[in-house]
């Protein structure tokens, strides 16, 4: 089995299930269509020779968030959503040019991007976690401090906003 | 790569697994004969000598037994659930190095299924996993019992892998590889010497007993088996399971005991390796299989002897246990981790 | 009505007229003397009687015992066909009354209601509006309670016939209006109705429990009882006073052997005879050793509940040995039918007492086990102390007794109270506790069982070592074989007695005993016949089943399930 055989497998599957979460009709179902996407994106990662940023995908998105997802949605017991009435034409029209747009937009700036910058794996030696310590604490030290800055303001105004709903 | 290569991994990846699909009946009837010997009863003792081949009839028990679906079900994620549960559970045995290194005719074997740079966390991916098998059995039952116990289960798990993946995070600072051989062989060096080399549970006493807690509630085992607890939930997620289905549930747990067991072992006392004891020829290997096996098995013990000891607790005790107890003292280990690294010590 | 009362009466009955003489409500009740002193009201005067009752700093009868309809259709001598016979004690006082409400005879006999004045009186009225088709004005749920909702007619009516079958389909399943329908606030969508029940693992029997939970907390909570009503009392009605025994074994099946002394306890008083020291001391231990076993079921079984499995083993051991004691003496384990009216069924067994020390050297053992296991360990505080509170207040307005309304820091045991047997000449306490949580029930039953092993320790110190075990009043206990077959009188009331059974006096008693669960009151009446025309129990575990639903409120389901081992519901006594 060659990488790039693996490499389609796993993109494939993961275009696959995100298209399924996204038309699933019940929600439990499309959060598992996403894991499975995010295990295939896992594998990709793999193959590109990181597999840290592998790891912390299954262990952060598919281990902890959408558990989390799962959590909420059986608590809530969401059920199978019911199909509205179909959408007039001109709103299925506008949706699919609006769609073709964005992909010829994203495939123009993947060309442009695939042709100025090498691979960036090359940067990261299979599975050393130094030298992404390195990255994150010293060139790129200040948006990583930003950002988790941001989560835990996040973190305090969805913790405010639960208790309010539960005073009255 | 030769065929004796491939045979060679084959069995360095198979043998674990192997070894614990035979150990998993004995496993049981250690657990029910342990119960036996703490409740003042004799336990099974009708089939076989001891009651020795109890597992086996409960083998065949379990495979003859009418295998429901319940009509309400969802069909698919319920026969996937079990799958689920027992796949997780049997794959993180792969990154355990279950003894020292072999050498064949020149070439280093170690004993090890896969010897990942990323082990540990792999192994933390693949139980992080785990959880999706209850959760799952939990909703696709389609039972208000089921889904209490998976509800319980989701939140349970997210919240003791956190203190549980800080409290090894002091390992990996120590040994500075998430390579589960190097941190073996951190562990295998001198006691006395600076930096020490002994097992890890002597500095790290205070990460290795948030490891262990977490390592209960990680299983589901008493005194945190709440997803189950059977006087409040019948059987949580597993309610409408029977036959196969359900013994694979079981095999889950007890295979998650196993692994939590080795990776204790692993993780604070020193994976295969005795102070003194460096083994070189073919019978120190097996003797560094063996000490593994004991130290795993003494573990073992333990969880089936806290399990006929203590209660359960009740849910929003276990939240804040977990957050308010095991989280920060595992965030104080590390720092005291990192201090003792800066200083040299480890 | 108030033609009886220039009647002199004993003490107790004229000191409560002389209350009443103060009262306004003088001229509308009438004082009876019979064994407990007795007032006659009207319907229409009985919630004012009934506050004065409560109310009054002299009267003060703060705790319900019993409400008891009566079917006066075949017994001569009262004024109207139903009436309501209640039962009340009075804790600062120790004393109880009873007060018949005496219903005209009209199509529909009709009482107002007095939930507001003791809220005990709740499902006590249901199930005299179920049994006796009462109705209670102003009752908040006025609905069946022991029989199902697809039963026509009133099955304690004496023209009532047994031999009708009601069948109870799925459909037929009442569930509370609240559980139906889903949302109870537009917003707040975390609620779920769950159905713990009929049949689940921590009901230890058949009770059915609709509650709302949000998340896993209880809005709301609704139990459903009846699945294992036996029609105990219209039983005792077709059958003569030694035949109702084996019933009551049946009531609190985990310490028969209580039940049973309880009830024949009531008969000998209406008959007036005395049993013998030795027997009753045979009475005095094994019920003892009952209670023993009911608290180490009980405690084992809620031990289990909170995942302490090992425990139930280590209670069970107790169980074990004094099941083989009771084996011993009856032949019997479980429902044991040991005693019978005017003494025991047969002597105890030569070796009873050294078998009787031998378990009082091997009990404390296991019970200072599982104090070590648990009562000091932080998990099982957790879980027990500070859930399931009852207050003082509330548990005395539940009419709750025994150990659970000894946790709420009130000493009431009737063993103490009101003694009967030898309890005034033994030296031993009434535990009692203060919070009134799970873990305060615990601990007063644990201490209880060490009670009970001082009092066997010291009946069996006086314990004489022969004699008889039952009266020699032939007219109620049969005479020895012996003399049967040699003796033309011991033969002739051997036959009486087979054929005819025991003739009880016309008249009527309540009588009570400290049941494992607190006052067992048997209220029994008798026309002279050959069995009871009414046998009432007074069984603890029905008050406390009621008030269940109120205690779990704002508890989690897992509380809600400690809690209803705590309160140890027994089905086979709730029920009847």
């Amino acid at each position: 089995m060659t990488p790039r055989l693996v490499f389609d497998v796993a993109a494939g599957l993961a275009i696959l299930f995100a298209c399924v979460m996204v038309v699933h009709r019940h929600p439990v179902k499309s959060v598992l269509a996403l894991v499975v996407s995010f295990f295939a994106l896992a594998v990709t990662y793999v193959l590109l020779a990181a597999p840290l940023i592998a790891a912390v995908q299954v262990i952060v998105y598919a281990g902890a968030i959408l558990v989390l997802f799962l959590f909420v949605l059986m608590l809530l017991n969401v059920p199978e959503e019911v199909r509205q009435t179909p959408d007039r034409p001109i709103h299925q029209a506008l949706s699919a040019g609006a769609i073709v747009a964005f992909a010829a937009a994203l495939l123009a700036s993947l060309r442009a991007y695939g042709a100025t910058r090498a691979a960036p794996s090359a940067e990261l030696p299979p599975g050393d976690l130094a030298p992404v310590a390195r990255l994150l604490f010293s060139d790129h030290f200040l948006s990583f401090e930003a950002l988790s800055i941001l989560l835990l303001a996040a973190l305090v105004g969805s913790f405010v906003l639960a208790r309010r709903e539960e005073s009255p | 790569m030769s065929a004796s290569d491939v045979g060679m991994l084959a069995l360095r990846v198979l043998a674990p697994v192997l070894v614990i699909l035979i150990v998993l009946p004995m496993l049981q009837w250690v657990e029910r004969r342990g119960a036996g010997l703490i409740q003042d009863r004799p336990g099974p003792n009708r089939v076989g000598p001891f009651g020795l081949l109890q597992p086996l009839a409960d083998v065949v028990k379990f495979f003859m037994k009418e295998d429901l679906i319940p009509s309400h079900a969802d069909r698919f994620l319920y026969v996937l659930a079990p799958g689920l549960a027992t796949f997780a559970a049997l794959t993180t045995f792969a990154v355990i190095p279950y003894g020292a290194t072999l050498n064949i005719r020149g070439n280093p074997v170690p004993l090890v299924g896969a010897d990942v740079s990323i082990g540990i966390l792999y192994l933390f991916a693949v139980t992080s996993l785990s959880v999706y098998g209850i959760v799952l059995a939990g909703w696709s039952s389609n039972n208000k019992f089921s889904l209490i116990g998976g509800i319980r289960s989701s939140a349970q798990i997210i919240s003791y892998e956190l203190a549980m993946t800080t409290a090894a995070a002091g390992v990996i600072l120590a040994a500075g590889s998430f390579r589960l051989t190097d941190v073996v062989a951190m562990q295998s060096g001198s006691w006395l010497s600076l930096p020490y080399r002994g097992w890890t549970v002597v500095p790290q006493l205070l990460g290795f007993v948030v490891f262990f807690v977490s390592a209960f509630a990680e299983t589901n085992r008493l005194p945190f088996d709440l997803p189950e607890a059977e006087a409040e939930l019948v059987a949580g997620y597993h309610t409408e399971y029977s036959a196969m289905k359900f013994a694979m549930f079981y095999m889950a747990e007890y295979i998650n005991v196993v692994v939590a067991s080795a990776l204790m072992v692993t993780l604070y006392f020193g994976g295969w390796s005795f102070p003194g004891f460096h083994p070189t020829s073919l019978g120190g290997v097996v003797l560094s299989v063996l000490i593994f096996a004991v130290k795993t098995a003494f573990f073992v013990w333990i969880f089936m002897w806290v399990r006929w000891t203590l209660p359960r607790f009740r849910y929003d005790q276990l939240m804040r246990l977990g957050w308010k107890a095991l989280l920060p003292l595992a965030l104080l280990n590390l720092f005291w981790v990192a201090g003792l690294v800066l200083w040299n010590a480890l | 009505m108030s033609s009886v009362e220039t009647v002199p009466l004993a003490p107790a009955a004229e000191k409560l007229r002389e209350r009443f003489a103060r009262s306004p409500l003088s001229e509308r009740v009438a004082v009876v003397d019979l064994d407990l002193p007795t007032l006659e009201v009207a319907p229409a005067d009985w919630p004012a009687v009934a506050r004065f009752l409560r109310d009054d700093s002299e009267c003060a009868y703060d705790l319900f015992l019993d409400l008891a309809g009566v079917d006066n259709a075949k017994r001569r001598g009262r004024p109207t066909r139903f009436e309501a016979v209640y039962h009340l004690h009075s804790l600062p006082r120790s004393e109880h009354v009873r007060v018949k409400v005496i219903l005209p005879d009209t199509a529909e006999p009709r009482l107002p209601s007095v939930v507001d004045v003791w809220p005990a009186a709740n499902w006590f009225e249901r199930e005299a509006f179920d049994l006796y088709g009462f109705d209670f004005p102003g009752h908040p749920n006025l609905r069946r309670i022991l029989v199902h909702d697809a039963f026509v007619g009133h099955p304690l009516r004496k023209d009532y016939s047994p031999g009708q079958r009601w069948f109870f389909a799925e459909e037929d399943l009442r569930m509370p209006s609240w559980a139906t329908h889903t949302e109870e606030r537009a917003g707040h969508f975390e609620t779920q109705t769950l159905s713990i029940g009929p049949s689940h693992p921590a009901t230890h029997g058949i009770v059915h429990l609709v509650a709302r939970l949000d998340g896993e907390r209880i809005k709301r909570a609704e139990t459903q009882i009846g699945y294992m009503h036996r029609c105990f009392e219209k039983m005792a009605e077709t059958h003569t006073w030694n035949q109702v025994i084996p019933f009551c074994d049946r009531l609190n099946y985990v310490s028969a052997m209580i039940n049973g002394v309880g009830y024949v306890k009531t008969v000998e008083k209406m008959l007036g005879i005395e049993v013998p020291d030795r027997g009753r001391l045979v009475r005095t231990i094994l019920s003892e050793f009952s209670r023993i076993m009911d608290h180490c079921v009980d405690i084992g079984a809620n031990l289990v509940d909170i995942g302490a499995l090992t425990n139930f083993w280590y209670l069970y051991q107790p169980r074990e040995g004094i099941y083989g004691l009771l084996e011993a003496c009856c032949g019997a384990r479980l429902t044991v039918s040991y005693v019978r009216v005017g003494g025991l069924a047969i002597d105890v067994p030569e070796d009873f007492v050294p078998r009787c020390r031998a378990l009082l050297e091997s009990i404390p053992k296991f019970l200072n086990d599982v104090d070590r296991l648990v009562t000091r360990n932080r998990i099982v505080r957790n879980r027990l102390a500070g859930t399931g509170v009852i207050t003082k207040e509330q548990a005395i307005a539940w009419g709750l007794t025994g150990p659970v309304l000894r946790s709420t820091g009130v000493a009431y045991d009737v063993r103490r109270s009101r003694p009967y047997d030898f309890y005034d000449r033994f030296d031993w306490d009434v535990p009692v506790a203060t919070d009134g949580d799970n873990y305060a029930r615990y601990l007063v039953r644990m201490e209880e069982m060490r009670q009970s092993l001082s009092i066997i320790r010291q009946a069996l110190d006086v314990f004489p070592e022969s004699g008889p075990v039952s009266s020699d009043d032939w007219h109620v206990v049969l005479p020895p074989k012996d003399a049967v077959y040699h003796d033309m009188e011991s033969l002739i009331f051997h036959f009486k007695l087979i054929m005819e059974g025991i003739r009880v006096p016309a008249g009527e008693r309540y009588d009570w005993i400290e049941g494992a669960n607190g006052e067992l009151g048997f209220y029994a009446i008798s026309d002279g016949g050959a069995g009871p025309y009414r046998v009432k129990v007074r069984p603890p575990c029905f008050p406390m089943m009621a008030a269940y639903e109120k205690i779990i409120i704002g508890g989690t389901i897992s509380d809600a399930i400690a809690t209803l081992g705590t309160l140890n519901i027994i089905a086979g006594e709730l029920e009847r």
